[in-house]
C-alpha cells in the first residue's frame, strides 16, 4: 500500500517536472531561438526539473549561461553583470528590476506567464504570436 | 420447501437488495448534489454580499477611489480576509484596465497578497465575459488552476456597467469534503453491492452444482435411461392425462443374471434399453423404475399406444441379444395404458398399471395388456387417497338386499352392502369391488368396518323387529384390533345383538379352528349369528360344519345360478347341502336368486332362505322401509 502510494506520488512529480519543462523548452526556444539552451537558476525545485531535461544544460554561473531564471535578487544583479537575458519566478522582482524581461510565476492558484514590452525591446527579444497577449506595456 | 423455491426466492430477495442498493446509490449521489447546490448557493449569497458591500463602500470608479484612499484600501482588504477560509481560499477584487488586462485592486489574503493593480490572467475567458455580460457566475475550474474547485464571479457594478470584479475561489478541499460527505454510507452501499454480486455468482455456483448433482442421479448409470426421481422431479402430474404410459418387466431376469453373470446382464439391459429408444418416438422418455421393470411415458399424439405396444411386444419378444458369445433372449410383460382425460396425476394409473402387470406376470408373463377403457372410478376408487378422503369425509352408505324366508314369503332379514357415495356425483356409489383390496391391511378397512357394524346397530335400534347381517373377512378374525372393535360394539348394543350376523367370507383356508371358534362363541355371546358365506366353493366346505359352531350356510352364487341350466346335479348338490344343514340346526341361504325358475326349484328343495335380485335388489334402507 505505501509502495503504492510511493510509486503515485512520484508519477505525479513526474508529470509535474513534464510539463514545467515542456512550459520552459517552449518559453527557452522563443526568447533564445534555438533548440539547447544554457540555463543558470538559484531555484532548486527548477535545477531538479532543468536536470532532467536533454535540451537545457545548467551553467554554473550567470555569465555562462544563455539565460537566467532567478529566484533571489542578488542573482539577477549577478546576471546584470554579464548581460544575460533575465527571467523571474517572481513578480516583486520583475516589478524591481527593470533588467528582468518577464516572470513566470503563481497567483491564486493559477499559472501567471508576464513580459514587460519595452524590456524586451531594449535586449532586441521578440516573441512568437503566441506570447503576444501575455506581453504588458506597464506593470 | 424444493431447492427450486428456494433458489427462486433467493434469487427474488437478492435482486431486490440490488435494486435497494441502487436505489440508495442513487439517494446518496442525489443528497450529496444537493448538498452540494445548497453551499454553492451560500457562497453565491457571500458574493453577492460582499459586492454589494464593496459597491457601497467606495466611491466610483473604484480603482480610482482606491487610488486616492490607500487606507479605503487596507480596510476593505481586511473586510475580505474576515471572509476568507479554508473553504473560500481566495477573495478578492479585480479591474480591467484599457488595455484589457485584469489588475487587482482588492486581496483577502495577508500572507501572498497581490501587489495592487498587478496584473492577473485569469486562465479563463469567463471572466471578460462576465465582466461585458455584468451578470454574475459559478466557474468549474479545469486542472491548470491549483487548488480551487469552483470560482464565484461577482460584478462589482455602477451605472450599469462593471467596475469591478469579485472573485470568490472555494477551495478543492471544500469540494472534495462536500463530493465525500456521504462516503462511508456510499462505501458500505458499494460493500453490499460487492457482496450480492458475489452471492448471486456464489448461488449461481450453487446452482450450476446440484444441477450436475441432480444430472447425476436423474439418470441411471448404467442403461442412461431416466430414473423414478426424474418422474418425480420434472414429469407434472397434471399432465398425465397428455401422455400414454407402457410398463415394460423382463420376465425372470434373475435367470439372467444367474446364469451369465452380472456384467452380460447389465448389457443385456443397456442394450435392452437403447433398442426401446431406437424404436420409440422422438419425444418419448424410457424411466428405469427399478431392476428390470421400465417405464415408457409417450405423448398421446405422438403414437397409436395400441398398436405401437403391440409391435413393441412382439420385437422385444422376438428379439435376440448377441452379448459375447451367448444368444440370449427372453420374453416381457407389458401393460400399456390409453389415458383416460379425467386423470388428474400419473399416481391414479401407476399403481393401475402395476396391478395389472402383477396380474399378467400371476398368469404366466409374457403377455401384453392395454388398458384403453379405464373407467373414471377405476381411476378414482383404485386410488387410496380417495377412499380414504372419502371415508374421512363420511362419504359411506350402506345398500340392504333382503333374504326371504321361503316359507313366509316374508323378509326375514337384511345384507348391509357397503358403498361410497362418489363425491362428484352423490348418486353414484362405489360397490367395494373397487376399493376393498386397497384398503383391506389399513387402518381405513377398519374405520369403515366400525361403521358398518355401527350403522346397522343403529338401524336395528330404530327398527326392533328387523335383522340385518354384515360382512367380515376371516382375514379380520386374525386382527385383534378389529376383533376389538367388534366387541366393543356388541357390547355398547347387547340387546340388539342377537339380530345381527356376522357373515364370514374367506379368502384363505382357516388353520387354527380352535381360535376361530373361540372367536366365533366371542361374537355369539350376546345373541348374534354366524354365517358361513360362499359355501360350496372355495375354501368354505363341509369340514367347517363339523369343526365350527355356525347358525347359517349361505349356498355359493356360482352353484345356484346353473340351476337356470336345469343342472339337475347341481340340484342334487343343494338339497344335500340343505339336508345336512337341517339335519345340523343350521339355517340355509340360497344367494343369486335371479330368476322364477330358480326360485321355483329353491322351493322345491325346500331351501328355508332366498336371497337374490329377482327378489329384492340391494337398495336404501328406506325404500324397504317406507315410513322411516
Amino acid at each position: 500500500m505505501l509502495l503504492l502510494l510511493i510509486l503515485s506520488c512520484w508519477h505525479i512529480s513526474a508529470l509535474d517536472i513534464k510539463s514545467t519543462l515542456k512550459v520552459y523548452h517552449s518559453l527557452f526556444a522563443s526568447i533564445l531561438k534555438k533548440q539547447h539552451f544554457s540555463v543558470y537558476t538559484d531555484n532548486s525545485e527548477l535545477k531538479n526539473a532543468f536536470s532532467q531535461s536533454d535540451k537545457i544544460s545548467l551553467a554554473s554561473s550567470p555569465s555562462s549561461a544563455n539565460i537566467v531564471v532567478a529566484s533571489r535578487k542578488d542573482t539577477i544583479i549577478r546576471a546584470y553583470q554579464s548581460g544575460t537575458i533575465v527571467l523571474t519566478t517572481k513578480y516583486s522582482l520583475l516589478d524591481d528590476s527593470t533588467r528582468v524581461i518577464g516572470a513566470l510565476y503563481w497567483r491564486k492558484g493559477r499559472s501567471q506567464l508576464l513580459f514587460v514590452r519595452n524590456r524586451l525591446q531594449q535586449q532586441g527579444i521578440t516573441l512568437p504570436k503566441q506570447y503576444s497577449k501575455f506581453i504588458v506595456d506597464n506593470l | 420447501m424444493s431447492a427450486k423455491r428456494t433458489f427462486k426466492y433467493t434469487f427474488t430477495i437478492m435482486g431486490l437488495l440490488i435494486l435497494m442498493a441502487t436505489y440508495i446509490q442513487y439517494a446518496i449521489d442525489k443528497n450529496t448534489e444537493n448538498l452540494q447546490t445548497i453551499e454553492i448557493n451560500k457562497a453565491k449569497q457571500y458574493a453577492e454580499k460582499i459586492a454589494n458591500y464593496i459597491q457601497n463602500n467606495s466611491c466610483t470608479p473604484i480603482s480610482s477611489c482606491l487610488d486616492n484612499s490607500i487606507a479605503n484600501k487596507r480596510a476593505l482588504d481586511k473586510i475580505l480576509h474576515a471572509f476568507q477560509s479554508d473553504n473560500f481560499t481566495n477573495l478578492f477584487v479585480l479591474y480591467r484596465d484599457q488595455k484589457n488586462n485584469f489588475r487587482f485592486l482588492l486581496d483577502s489574503s495577508q500572507d501572498d497578497q497581490a501587489e495592487y493593480k498587478s496584473v492577473f490572467f485569469p486562465e479563463s475567458k469567463e471572466f471578460n465575459l462576465i465582466y461585458d455580460t455584468g451578470k454574475p457566475k459559478l466557474i468549474e475550474q479545469s486542472g491548470n488552476v491549483k487548488e480551487v474547485w469552483l470560482s464565484l464571479l461577482h460584478p462589482i457594478m455602477d451605472s450599469n456597467q462593471t467596475k469591478a470584479l469579485l472573485v470568490l475561489d472555494l477551495s478543492e478541499k471544500y469540494g472534495n469534503s462536500l463530493k465525500n460527505f456521504n462516503s462511508p454510507l456510499q462505501n458500505i452501499i458499494l460493500y453490499l453491492q460487492l457482496f450480492t454480486l458475489f452471492s448471486i455468482i456464489f448461488l449461481a455456483y450453487i446452482i450450476y452444482d446440484s444441477y450436475k448433482l441432480k444430472k447425476s442421479v436423474l439418470v441411471d448409470s448404467l442403461t442412461s435411461a431416466r430414473t423414478k426421481l426424474y418422474r418425480k422431479e420434472y414429469f407434472e402430474e397434471h399432465q398425465a392425462r397428455k401422455y400414454n404410459f407402457i410398463l415394460i418387466d423382463i420376465d425372470k431376469f434373475i435367470q439372467i443374471n444367474d446364469r451369465f453373470g452380472r456384467s452380460i446382464a447389465d448389457r443385456v439391459l443397456k442394450e435392452f434399453v437403447s433398442y426401446i429408444r431406437s424404436v420409440m418416438p422422438m419425444n418419448a422418455t424410457i424411466i428405469r423404475n427399478h431392476g428390470a421393470e421400465f417405464l415408457l411415458m409417450i405423448k398421446k399424439s405422438d403414437v397409436d399406444i395400441a398398436r405401437f405396444s403391440h409391435i413393441l411386444f412382439d420385437n422385444l419378444s422376438s428379439k435376440k441379444y448377441y452379448i459375447a458369445d451367448n444368444i440370449i433372449s427372453f420374453s416381457v410383460s407389458m401393460c400399456a395404458v390409453q389415458t383416460p382425460a379425467e386423470v388428474k396425476s400419473f399416481y391414479d394409473i401407476e399403481h393401475i398399471m402395476d396391478k395389472k402387470l402383477l396380474e399378467i406376470k400371476s398368469l404366466g408373463k409374457d403377455r401384453l395388456a392395454i388398458l384403453n377403457d379405464i373407467s373414471h372410478t377405476d381411476i378414482k376408487y383404485k386410488n387410496i387417497d380417495h377412499i380414504k378422503q372419502a371415508i374421512d369425509d363420511n362419504k359411506l352408505t350402506c345398500l340392504f338386499q333382503p333374504i326371504y324366508h321361503s316359507e313366509s314369503k316374508e323378509i326375514y332379514k337384511y345384507e348391509a352392502l357397503v358403498r361410497i357415495i362418489d363425491e362428484d356425483d352423490p348418486s353414484r356409489l362405489i360397490p367395494p369391488f373397487y376399493f376393498m383390496d386397497l384398503i383391506r391391511e389399513s387402518v381405513h378397512y377398519i374405520r369403515l368396518s366400525k361403521w358398518v357394524i355401527a350403522n346397522a346397530f343403529r338401524l336395528l335400534r330404530e327398527n326392533p323387529t328387523d335383522r340385518i347381517s354384515v360382512n367380515l373377512d376371516l382375514a379380520d378374525l386374525y386382527n385383534e384390533e378389529m376383533i376389538h372393535i367388534i366387541q366393543q360394539e356388541i357390547q355398547e348394543n347387547k340387546d340388539l345383538a342377537n339380530r345381527l350376523t356376522f357373515e364370514i367370507l374367506e379368502h384363505q383356508e382357516i388353520k387354527d379352528f380352535d381360535r376361530i371358534d373361540m372367536i366365533f362363541k366371542q361374537l355369539k355371546q350376546f345373541g348374534s349369528s354366524i354365517a358361513i358365506d360362499d359355501f360350496g366353493s372355495g375354501y368354505a366346505n363341509f369340514g367347517y360344519i363339523a369343526k365350527l359352531d355356525i347358525d347359517i350356510l349361505k349356498i355359493d352364487g356360482s352353484l345356484i345360478k346353473v340351476l337356470d341350466d336345469s343342472d339337475t346335479k347341481m340340484k342334487t348338490i343343494i338339497k344335500l347341502i340343505n339336508d345336512m344343514g337341517t339335519s345340523q340346526n343350521i339355517k340355509i341361504v340360497a344367494e343369486h336368486v335371479s330368476s322364477k325358475k330358480i326360485y321355483d326349484i329353491l322351493l322345491e328343495l325346500n331351501v328355508e332362505f332366498l336371497q337374490g335380485f329377482y327378489l329384492g335388489k340391494p337398495k336404501p334402507w328406506e325404500e324397504y322401509h317406507p315410513s322411516t
